[in-house]
């Protein structure tokens, strides 16, 4: 039988990896801290396979043809997209089999997710991916959810999908970790870009790491809204909870980074408690 | 307007040199593909991201097309600054409520 070994969800703001100097010692050594720690986690997990759950920024996507959940079934991924993410263009061994299985998996549980053999990573993967695991040596696949053009899937539809992931991770046999990517409060290109909703971070950070995480999935999506349209990508923090069969997190970093225009946040599923 | 139109041309010139190098030298042939008004094409050949906004462009696909129009990201910021507030992207439902 599969096992869940490792779950965490972390921002994914470009600013982390094109230009990282622009924010203050304290927030650089904050964050930073928080990914070697997850990157010490996960290497000391040894998943066979580490799935992204992440957004698309339309480097794939487009408004002619919007899936709400789109499952890679790449063999090899590439990327970045981003030239000016300073990072070289590299290849990621794709984790194909799982994909297969897990697209038919989540068709036959009423998902209908589209598939892609030919998906490019861009920043919502690379930057953690990098982070985490610079060797780019294990398996990946990534799980494209759209949290950039509405109508988007609702936030409990999103922690569904991760249920039905790890029911996916038990039925096969390998060790495998999911990290979440994106948010917190952020309006990349938007006009009120820079302000950051501290209040509403740090208040879904502390639901998530209570008794009772599955409150975010209640949030009212107009709270949402008001935190900046990037907050949309709690939905990859719901989707890990699911996959942690609704584990409380525990925050490791949060900052407000105006440098890089988002509310950065790290965290860790805790998979011990209560038994995941 | 066609707000899908101009969105389009944005995220194919995203990831076609061809169609960035003819934007930098206001090549109009640019917009071949594309149902494009003259307005609209002034607009995408002059950088003129503030008129694009007000129109309706997704930030996601603004800030990258500014950055290939030579546009430094300060100044884009500092372009859209009076516009705060006037465009905010919503979640809620168009057309149903969730769970009906």
């Amino acid at each position: 039988m599969g096992e869940l070994v490792f779950a965490a969800a972390m921002s994914h703001a470009p600013g982390i990896a094109a230009f990282p100097e622009a924010a203050s010692e304290v927030e650089r050594a904050g964050f930073f801290d928080a990914t070697e720690e997850l990157r010490n986690g996960l290497d000391a997990a040894k998943p066979d396979v580490v799935i992204f759950l992440a957004p698309d920024h339309f480097s794939n996507f487009f408004t002619d043809n919007m899936p709400a959940f789109c499952i890679g079934t790449n063999e090899v991924y590439e990327g970045p997209v981003e030239e000016w993410l300073r990072m070289p263009r590299s290849k990621i061994p794709g984790a194909s089999a799982f994909a297969g299985e897990l697209l038919e998996v989540t068709m036959d549980k009423g998902f209908d997710p589209s598939f892609s053999r030919g998906l490019k990573l861009d920043h919502s993967v690379m930057v953690p991916m990098q982070l985490l695991r610079p060797e780019y040596d294990i398996p990946i696949l990534w799980i494209m959810t759209n949290c950039q053009s509405p109508p988007l899937p609702t936030v409990r539809r999103c922690y569904e999908f991760g249920q039905a992931l790890r029911a996916v991770v038990a039925k096969r046999k390998e060790r495998v970790a999911v990290i979440g990517t994106g948010g917190l409060s952020h309006a990349p290109g938007a006009a009120e870009a820079g302000m950051i909703d501290a209040d509403f971070d740090r208040e879904f950070l502390a639901l998530l790491d209570s008794d009772s995480p599955t409150a975010i999935l209640d949030i009212p999506p107009g709270r949402v809204d008001s935190a900046g349209f990037g907050t949309w990508e709690i939905r990859l923090w719901a989707m890990v909870l699911g996959a942690a069969n609704g584990q409380r997190a525990h925050t490791l970093s949060y900052a407000p980074v105006t440098a890089w225009e988002t509310g950065c946040a790290v965290s860790q599923f805790d998979l011990a408690y209560r038994g995941a | 307007m066609s707000l899908f139109e101009v969105e389009r041309f944005i995220f194919k010139l995203k990831s076609s040199e061809e169609m960035q190098f003819a934007l930098g030298k206001s090549d109009e042939s640019v917009f071949e593909d594309f149902e494009i008004d003259g307005e609209e094409r002034r607009e995408l050949l002059k950088g003129d991201i503030k008129s694009l906004y007000k129109k309706g462009v997704h930030p996601l696909l603004l800030r990258p097309y500014s950055r290939l129009s030579g546009l430094s990201p300060s100044e884009y910021n500092n372009r859209l600054k009076a516009l705060k507030g006037t465009h905010k992207l919503s979640s809620e439902r168009q057309y149903s409520r969730t769970g009906e």
